[in-house]
């Protein structure tokens, strides 16, 4: 179980988007009150940084791709996806945000050997596992297309131009040799 | 049956002998009701033919030929019904000097009909019946000149269960060809191996069931077995023939312009005391379609035949055939060639028959067409003591056609 519910196709088409951030904001800055996590993570300071870099670097790829299904959302016109996306959008925004923000605090604590680096690194790591699972969530909204299918439905088949007329698998032999046998043959 | 069975292509064909070599454009013809159309059209053929007859000593005779064919298109096109009649008479006037070749003037004519019903539903109903009244014959054995009238009924019963996808049909077949003398007495003498023609004339029966399986929308898989009886008036001078046939293969589009058939099977005669044997069965074809331009197919088949006589009875084949149609502007360019080589069965006579015909058309209106086209016909055996079995022949014609 994560922090939020999964939010899925069709759980609602108007989504207040500050609840969500507001939610990610306050759990992490509680997280030290109320997670179990271990006291320390065995690294040291520069492998931290080290490891904190490539978690952020990961999440901005991942914001990439959930803006690129807000794209495509957008792009289909389809009003059930794109609420779904943004839903996840916001919340990976917003654990981005408070993960950069830790990463500035992981810094400042390990440049002072503060033991405050490990809340800070472990918000970071929290924030990642969030952000992949919002990235998943996004790539399995759909939209109305997949299941709204009424009068307004349309199929367009587009048949590739100068097809031959009539049908091709009822194949004929060509017409048989005809012969005229010469009238008054001499043949005995 | 397709040649092999072919209701639709022999009938189509021999139509067209009766007419032209072409389809031609039509006008805008009588409103027959709510989806009937009536064209109304008439044709003059002007040209030469240098085998009209052969003269005692056996050398051809050339003549001048007319053809005055008028005739009349019904096309009736309803969703549970639809139905195509097309008749037209042919008065062939020969031009020639020469009492015996203008004494050849006189009707022909032919007629199709076809009625397709609940073609879009699953079960369907396709009747078609085609006569042709003609100098001109299938019978490749038949050495005398004749009038061959010959009748063709198919009916088909095609079931597609599921949309149309798969398509089983179940159809029968019934062929009458009687034969008239034509022309001078073609066995002069009184030679007994020389039977009045229509002695030759004969009944024949086919059914055929055939699966074809659209695996794309416009190929297909195709899986057919049909047998055929051919039960001749007098079998003193024709041998009554039964067979089989049983052909599978796919057919239909390999891109949108390329067009593929490929099937092969086997066949044999069976029952038939006098004939025994069975052979391999192709049928290859390649063809290059761009609608309203260009149309071109190149095949080949391996098939065997009845036909009548006793020693000319049953005879297998190789046919290579090109068909071009090649549309520029208001004309159209044809090339039509076929080379078949004929190897009879009892007594081993062989022989090809070359045939290529090189045509063109102008459309002047929508509704009037001219054009002129060429046929030369080679035909030779091992047997050359037959002269209708051995000659050359040299046809070449201009027509005007006006369809309304």
């Amino acid at each position: 179980m994560g922090f939020w519910p999964g939010n899925r196709a069709g759980s609602g088409l108007d989504v207040h988007r500050s609840l969500p951030v507001a939610l990610v904001v306050g759990a992490l800055a509680a997280y030290p009150a109320v997670a179990q996590v271990p006291k320390t993570s065995g690294l040291t300071g520069a492998e931290m940084l080290d490891k904190a870099d490539k978690d952020i670097v990961e999440m901005k790829q991942s914001l990439k791709q959930v803006l690129q299904r807000v794209s495509d959302a957008r792009s289909e016109n389809d009003i059930v996806k794109l609420n779904c996306v943004n839903e996840k959008l916001v919340q990976v925004k917003g654990l981005l945000k408070v993960a950069e923000q830790a990463d500035i605090g992981l810094q400042e604590a390990v440049a002072r050997k503060d033991e405050g680096a490990e809340s800070d690194f472990a918000k970071i790591g929290i924030a990642r596992t969030k952000v992949d699972q919002m990235r998943v969530e996004a790539q399995e909204c759909i939209g109305q297309l997949a299941y709204v299918v009424d009068e307004k439905t349309q199929v367009e088949v587009e048949v590739p131009k100068d097809l031959p007329t009539g049908d091709p698998t009822s194949w004929s032999a060509p017409p048989p040799v005809m012969v005229r046998p010469p009238p008054a043959s001499p043949y005995q | 049956m397709r040649r092999r069975g072919t209701v639709g292509s022999l009938a189509v064909a021999l139509a067209a002998l009766a007419v032209s070599p072409r389809a031609l454009a039509d006008g805008d013809g009588f409103k027959i009701g709510e989806a009937g159309r009536l064209h109304v059209y008439g044709q003059v053929n002007a040209g030469y033919d240098s085998n009209a007859l052969f003269a005692s000593n056996g050398t051809p005779v050339g003549s001048g030929v007319m053809d005055f064919i008028p005739g009349f298109k019904l096309d009736v096109a309803g969703r549970m019904l639809s139905l195509k009649l097309d008749a037209n008479l042919d008065y062939k006037l020969y031009l020639s000097s020469q009492a015996t070749a203008y004494n050849l003037s006189r009707l022909f004519g032919g007629a199709t009909l076809g009625f397709d019903v609940n073609k879009d539903g699953s079960i369907g109903l396709e009747l078609t019946d085609a006569f042709t009244s003609s100098p001109n014959t299938t019978s490749l054995s038949l050495d005398q000149s004749s009038v061959s009238n010959y009748n063709v009924l198919n009916l088909a019963i095609p079931w597609r269960p599921g949309g149309g996808a798969l398509t089983i049909t179940g159809s029968g077949q019934w062929i009458l060809n009687t034969f008239e003398s034509y022309g001078p007495p073609a066995c002069p003498g009184g030679s007994t191996t020389c039977s009045s023609v229509n002695d030759f004339n004969y009944n024949q029966y086919g059914a055929k069931l055939q699966g074809k399986w659209a695996f794309l929308p416009r190929t297909a898989a195709v899986l057919e077995a049909s047998y055929f009886n051919r039960a001749p008036s007098n079998t003193t001078v024709s041998i009554p023939v039964q067979g089989v046939r049983v052909l599978g293969g796919a057919v239909g589009l390999v891109t949108s312009h390329l067009s593929a058939t490929v099937e092969g099977g086997w066949g044999s005669v069976i029952d038939t005391p006098q004939v025994t044997g069975s052979t391999w069965l192709a049928d290859v074809e390649v063809g290059y379609t761009i609608e309203g331009s260009i149309d071109a197919r190149l095949g080949w088949i391996h098939d065997f035949s009845a036909d009548v006589g006793t020693a000319y009875a049953v005879y297998d084949y190789d046919r290579v055939y090109l068909a071009l149609r090649w549309v520029v502007n208001r004309f159209t360019l044809k090339l039509d060639g076929s080379w078949q080589y004929v190897k009879y069965i009892l007594n081993d006579v062989t022989g090809p028959i070359w045939q290529v015909t090189p045509a063109v058309d102008c459309e002047l209106a929508r509704w009037l067409i001219v054009g002129a086209f060429y046929t030369y016909t080679d035909r030779s055996t091992s047997n050359s003591s037959i002269p209708a079995f051995n000659y050359s022949r040299n046809q070449i014609f201009g027509y005007v056609r006006a369809t309304w």
